[in-house]
Formats: structure tokens, C-alpha cells, sequence
């Protein structure tokens, strides 16, 4: 694996940003965290949670250890980052650890931003302590509007900041995250392998959003574009009886565009509803592909 | 009380190992190509032995035991053809994620999922593996 620092790729999630070696893989997702892997072995655990009241290492540390996923011994020595771990930012409070269990053994830190009062256990297994150095001073929980909103498996979206995550599915062939703010939904799809999934439609995106359930059944039709390698479907609703009881003129958009990825075997899908600006669709279309165009060639601003 | 005391079944083997375990095709099964270019399994129906009994005595054991059918996907296809006796679970996924350019947790999970139905109908066995699943890639 030797990290090398051009061979790198984004990975964000659950609010926080890292650069990786671009050979290391989503290997697992949940609620605040995440698990990569290299060659199907773990390399990078990461926790995360927002603190609430006072904050302490030895319990937050044990509270994470405890918290899914890989399990750590609890009750593990602390120490302060000696001069080999890379420097921190001075809003950071950071303790050390290191484990060994059989024939996994690990390192790592709790790192705890006193502005966003978030705790993060991150550690590194086995090969993955290699790639401390080149990793962890790209390390970030703050988000960068700049910044895709995650980058994850082979996927990387960015949005609107004023959207959160509600909710995602990782199947094996179908990932599907939605992200929403008051009334505004907006829903991102990746299928693979492409070429199989469209065959079984007869070669036909039209048919294939709608058997996925992406459309309702009576959806008008959708507008085919570039030798139907893509497909959209725009509708622009009156202002609601919400924005009429609010005296506001405002109609919402709701779009959907599906398109085919030849060169990565991929499909992929955006869906917005009730957003206000349609060029706000097109942006996140746009902002919305596959990692492997977009390799990150330097280390994202540190926050 | 020996008679009673509850057999210890054996501890579940780590992914490591898991993925080390090297897929054997059953000798009984029987593989065709479609025309769909898709491959068809037949295999021997697995009965149960008092079932087998019961079907003895009333003499209505037919010559062959009874046989099942079971049409693969393309990617099932795919991954029976990567079913040679050599080629470790780990070998499988990553010859897999080559083929299809599917993410290497897809390839994982589909693979893995697949030859664990495979190997409860019988069709298949697990040889243990020597190798680590980090091994080459």
C-alpha cells in the first residue's frame, strides 16, 4: 500500500473530512461512523459525537469505545501526542492511545474540538498506521462549503449547506441518501453494474427510474438527452396553499434527472422536490459523480 | 448425563478465515449454458432421512433422488464460472470487482451472499484456505 501523497482521494462523512490513500475503500457507514478498509482488512475507525455538557477524555473515549462497530479495550492508557503525530489546530484537545488485542493492534487519538464540541476517536489498524502522517493533517470536523457534503464508496455529492443527511442505504448495487431541510428533499441514487441493471430494462433509463420507483406511475414523460444516456423530468408546482396562507408567491421544482456513467459502469440519480430555485437542481447535478474523476490533489484547509 | 449434555458447536470462523475458504463445486451438480448465455444448475433434492424412509416404504423411491433446478443471474453466472477448487473467497471478490467495476464492499457482500446460498443448497462446499485474506491483490 505505501501512501503515496499524489495517489489520494476525499472521504467525507458524518460531517468530517479526511484525505485518504485513494486504495484505501469504504468499507462500512452508519450514524457518525465509519470503517475503510484495505484489501478487505480494516485500516481507519472513525467515532464521532457532539458532546453535551462537560467534556472528559476518559469517559468520552470509553462512551466512543463502547458506541458500534469495532470494540475497543476500554479503560486504555491516554497519553499527550508525542512529537511524531502531527500538529493539531489550537482549538483541538488531543490524547493518544495505542492497543494491541491477538494480532490486530492499533493507534490512535481522541481529538476534541472545543468551537463545535464534537469528540472523535479516530485509529488506525495494523497497515493503516503507515498513512498517519499523510492522513491525519487533512483531518477536518468543520464543513467547508467548498467541501463535498460526502464522499464516500465511489461517490461524492456536494449540497447546500442548509441541507442535513435524514437518511441512507447502502445495498450492495443501489445506494440511496437523502438529504432534507424543512420541506426540500433532496435524494441521491448510484447503481452498478450499469450495463447489467439497464439490460434488464431493455436498455432504457426511462424504464428503469420508473421501475425503481424514482417516478409515480402517471409521471409525464421525461425529455431524453444525449442519445438517451440521460434522462429528465422537470415539474414546476403552483405556490401551495402554505405559500398562499403565507401570502408568498413562491412555486416549487421538482426534477429528476438519471444518467449513465459508460466509463465507470455506473447510474446515477438525482431527485429534488419542492426547492425554490431550479437552478439549485442543476448545481447539485453538477456537484454530484463518481470519486475516482474528482481525486483530490491536495489536502482540503484544515478547520 | 453424556446423553443430554449439549454438543458445542464450533466457534464461527473470523472474516480473515472466511474469506480465506476456498468454494468447491459438489460433484453431484450438473451446469448448462442458456441460450440466455446464463448458467442453469441442477441438483440433487437434499431429503431429509425419515423423509427418505417414509418414501422407501411406501415404494415410491424413484431410481434417481429427485432433482432441482436453479437458473443463475449474469452475475451469479460471473461468479459460479470463478468457482474453480483453487481461487479463495478473497480471490472470487477481487476477480469479481475487475470484471464488473463494482466497489470492492459490493462485490463482498454480493459474492459472499451468493455463495452462502450456494453452499445451503448444497451445491457447493468450503475447503479451508492457507492463505490470509490480505494477500495479493
Amino acid at each position: 500500500m505505501p501512501p503515496n501523497a499524489l495517489d489520494v482521494k476525499p472521504f467525507v462523512w458524518a460531517g468530517l473530512a479526511l484525505t485518504v490513500p485513494s486504495s484505501w475503500e469504504t468499507g462500512q457507514l452508519d450514524d457518525g461512523y465509519a470503517l475503510l478498509e484495505y484489501d478487505l482488512r480494516p485500516v481507519l475507525e472513525i467515532k464521532t459525537a457532539v458532546i453535551r455538557g462537560r467534556f472528559s477524555f476518559r469517559r468520552h473515549l470509553n462512551q466512543l469505545a463502547r458506541q458500534g462497530g469495532k470494540r475497543l479495550p476500554l479503560d486504555m492508557p491516554l497519553a499527550s501526542p508525542a512529537a511524531h503525530w502531527p500538529e493539531f489546530p489550537a482549538e483541538a484537545r488531543v490524547q493518544t492511545f495505542a492497543w494491541q488485542a491477538g494480532q490486530v493492534c492499533a493507534k490512535g487519538l481522541l481529538y476534541y474540538c472545543r468551537r463545535c464540541r464534537r469528540a472523535t476517536l479516530i485509529q488506525f489498524f495494523d497497515q493503516g498506521r503507515k498513512a498517519i502522517p499523510l492522513v491525519l493533517p487533512t483531518f477536518s470536523d468543520h464543513a467547508h462549503p467548498s467541501e463535498p457534503t460526502i464522499a464516500i464508496y465511489d461517490i461524492q455529492a456536494t449540497l447546500p449547506e442548509r441541507f442535513g443527511l435524514t437518511r441512507f442505504r447502502f445495498d450492495a448495487g443501489r445506494f440511496e441518501i437523502v438529504f432534507d431541510h424543512s420541506r426540500e428533499i433532496a435524494s441521491l441514487w448510484r447503481w452498478s453494474p450499469a450495463d447489467i441493471l439497464l439490460e434488464r430494462q431493455g436498455g432504457c433509463l426511462d424504464r428503469f427510474a420508473r421501475s425503481n420507483g424514482l417516478l409515480p406511475a402517471a409521471a409525464a414523460a421525461g425529455v431524453p438527452r444525449h442519445e438517451g444516456r440521460e434522462w429528465l423530468w422537470r415539474e414546476k408546482a403552483g405556490p401551495g396553499w402554505r405559500n398562499l396562507l403565507l401570502n408568498s408567491p413562491r412555486s416549487s421544482h421538482h426534477a429528476l434527472r438519471i444518467w449513465y456513467r459508460q466509463d465507470a459502469n455506473r447510474l446515477l440519480a438525482v431527485k429534488t422536490e419542492n426547492i425554490d430555485h431550479e437552478e439549485e437542481f442543476e448545481r447539485i447535478c453538477r456537484n454530484y459523480g463518481i470519486i475516482s474523476e474528482n481525486k483530490a490533489t491536495a489536502p482540503p484547509v484544515k478547520g | 448425563m453424556g446423553l443430554f449434555r449439549k454438543t458445542r458447536r464450533p466457534p464461527p470462523l473470523s472474516r480473515d478465515e472466511a474469506l480465506s475458504c476456498i468454494p468447491v463445486k459438489s460433484e453431484a451438480i450438473k451446469a448448462f449454458r442458456t441460450d440466455k448465455d446464463v448458467v442453469r444448475l441442477s441438483y440433487p433434492l437434499v431429503v431429509k432421512p425419515w423423509i427418505a424412509e417414509l418414501a422407501r416404504r411406501f415404494g415410491s423411491t424413484p431410481e434417481a433422488p429427485p432433482a432441482r433446478q436453479l437458473e443463475l443471474d449474469e452475475l451469479g453466472s460471473l461468479t459460479w464460472d470463478l468457482i474453480d477448487g483453487h481461487r479463495t473467497v478473497s480471490d472470487i471478490i477481487r476477480q469479481f470487482t475487475h470484471q464488473t467495476k463494482v466497489h470492492p464492499k459490493e462485490a463482498e457482500t454480493a459474492v459472499t451472499r451468493f455463495l452462502r446460498e450456494l453452499g445451503r443448497r448444497g451445491i457447493i462446499g468450503m475447503a479451508a484456505g492457507g492463505r490470509k485474506a490480505g494477500g495479493k491483490r
